[in-house]
């Protein structure tokens, strides 16, 4: 099955958790991302996403400049992306757990039917 | 404005990614890509089996492009937003050239060709700038002093444009900027650069431009227009009613530019008056020409002939010296010959004798501005023969 579909419903939810427990700037949320597992996940999907947060008001954005390379756009979650990560956190279990079920019963046919 | 330190390629690989996004506002476009070289620049530190290029880590700065805005919930690009119809043809100019400029962005040496070309970039700014001084030049007026202030302004103007990159601010920016710079390249390439940087358009240009050779055609002296000839006979004195031809037979002429009204130290305005021939045609090789004053109408205003203004050109500063090997010299004598006593050998025939214009006096010390006419020797020859 080709998860990076499966990913782009999701991008919001995860990028959301990731920034959550740190701020992070566009390559940082990338690599923890992929560290939890999301090994699939495209560096400008991310960046695209993390810029969309921001547009709606879910992060704050703020510049740190570096003495030797480029700047880094930092991203950190605020109140909105609080509330909005809680929302979808549960719309996501919610979810989660309803396909648990389905494939579950899937595995056992013959019982389940019964009923 | 710092000079970070990036890997080959990364800053070409932004601009490349910029440019993919360019129909959207400068706004979302910093948006989307602020920050973008230190996230790539990060990812390119990190080993991966894919390669250490941005385009082989990141695929095609078009597909890059695709996904930012996608995944920031932009339109893609062909989905053009609200736009009149000269912005759809400049889309579909785009698409065309798009395909162009990525297979030479995709080139090997692209990344260091497009450093070299963004480090000579400030020179292009001050090349442009000059362009448009010739420009405005050549439109409005022919100042050397403005000429500086306004090369001064126009390189600040450029620098500006080129350095807040107003360019990519929107559609019609875009069009101006780009019909300008061909414009400024053009112009360049008919001026050549060298004789431009070197500040001597004014001459050499001219000679660059057949239509202009017209104002510049007639007798000159070290490139300066001769605006009379004051010839004298082999004793010094001034003669009159001279006609010069070339050795080819061709007239000897004044160019257009000595034809016009020129004022003396007094701040009198005289207007060269030609010899005309006995087939009534105007002769600008017979000297010297006299000259007309002109003068404001009381009533109009306007510039016209003072009646009797009509005169003699006042010699030159010069006393030339008695000619001996002149004497020696054996005239040839020339039966087509104009002027009897003439020691030239005429070169074709000059058709037609002189005559004084019907209003114009006899050229005698009487002449009605005798003041115009201060040479005593003024009578030794003769002009308006028929």
């Amino acid at each position: 099955m080709d998860t990076t579909q499966l990913l782009k419903g999701v991008l919001d939810l995860a990028v959301l958790a990731v920034v959550s427990k740190e701020d992070g700037y566009g390559y940082e949320v990338v690599r923890r991302l992929r560290a939890a597992g999301l090994s699939e996940v495209g560096d400008a999907s991310v960046y695209g996403t993390l810029r969309r947060l921001y547009a709606a008001g879910a992060l704050n954005s703020y510049v740190v400049p570096s003495v030797e390379g480029p700047h880094r756009k930092y991203y950190g979650i605020n109140g909105h992306g609080q509330a909005l990560l809680k929302e979808q956190s549960g719309a996501w279990t919610l979810f989660a757990n309803t396909m648990n079920g389905l494939l579950a019963s899937a595995a056992q046919p013959t019982q389940e039917v019964q009923v | 404005m710092n000079t970070p330190i990036l890997p080959p390629g990364v800053a070409a690989y932004v601009a490349a990614v910029r440019a993919h996004l360019d129909d959207l506002t400068n706004d979302e476009i910093d948006e989307l890509t602020g920050g973008l070289e230190a996230d790539l620049d990060d990812a390119l530190g990190e080993v991966s089996e894919d390669g250490n290029s941005p385009e082989e880590r990141f695929g095609p700065p078009a597909v890059y492009a695709a996904e930012l805005r996608m995944a920031a919930g932009l339109p893609p690009r062909a989905e053009v937003r609200g736009q009149h119809g000269v912005a759809t043809l400049w889309n579909r100019v785009g698409q065309v050239t798009g395909t162009w400029t990525e297979r030479v962005r995709a080139h090997p040496r692209w990344p260091a060709t497009h450093d070299f070309l963004l480090t000579i970039r400030p020179a292009w700014w001050v090349l442009r700038a000059m362009a448009a001084t010739i420009v405005i030049r050549r439109v409005l007026f022919d100042e050397d002093f403005f000429v500086f202030v306004v090369l001064a302004l126009a390189i600040v103007v450029s620098v500006e444009l080129g350095r807040r990159g107003i360019a990519r601010r929107s559609l019609v920016w875009r069009g101006t900027i780009a019909a300008g710079n061909t414009l400024a390249v053009l112009m360049m390439l008919s001026v050549g650069p060298i004789a431009f940087a070197l500040g001597q358009e004014g001459e050499s240009s001219y000679d660059s431009v057949p239509t202009q050779y017209e104002s510049r055609s007639g007798l000159q002296l070290d490139g300066a227009e001769v605006r009379n000839v004051f010839p004298y006979d082999e004793q010094g004195r001034p003669l009159r009613g001279i006609q010069l031809y070339d050795q080819d037979g061709r007239l000897l002429e004044v160019g257009e530019a000595a034809r016009e009204s020129v004022a003396d130290e007094e701040g009198r305005t005289f207007s060269p008056v030609p010899a005309v021939d006995a087939d009534s045609v105007q002769r600008w090789n017979a000297f010297p020409l006299r000259r007309q004053l002109i003068a404001p109408d009381p009533a109009s205003g306007e510039a016209r002939a003072v009646p009797g203004g009509l005169g003699l050109a006042i010699l030159p500063s010069v006393s030339p010296r008695p000619l001996i090997a002149g004497r020696a010299a054996e005239p040839v004598p020339t039966p087509a010959s104009p002027v009897p006593g003439s020691s030239l050998s005429a070169p074709g025939s000059p058709t037609a004798p002189m005559v004084s214009p019907t209003t114009a006096p006899a050229p005698a010390p009487t002449a009605p501005v005798s003041s115009l006419a201060p040479s005593p020797t003024s009578s030794v020859t003769v002009s308006g023969r028929s």
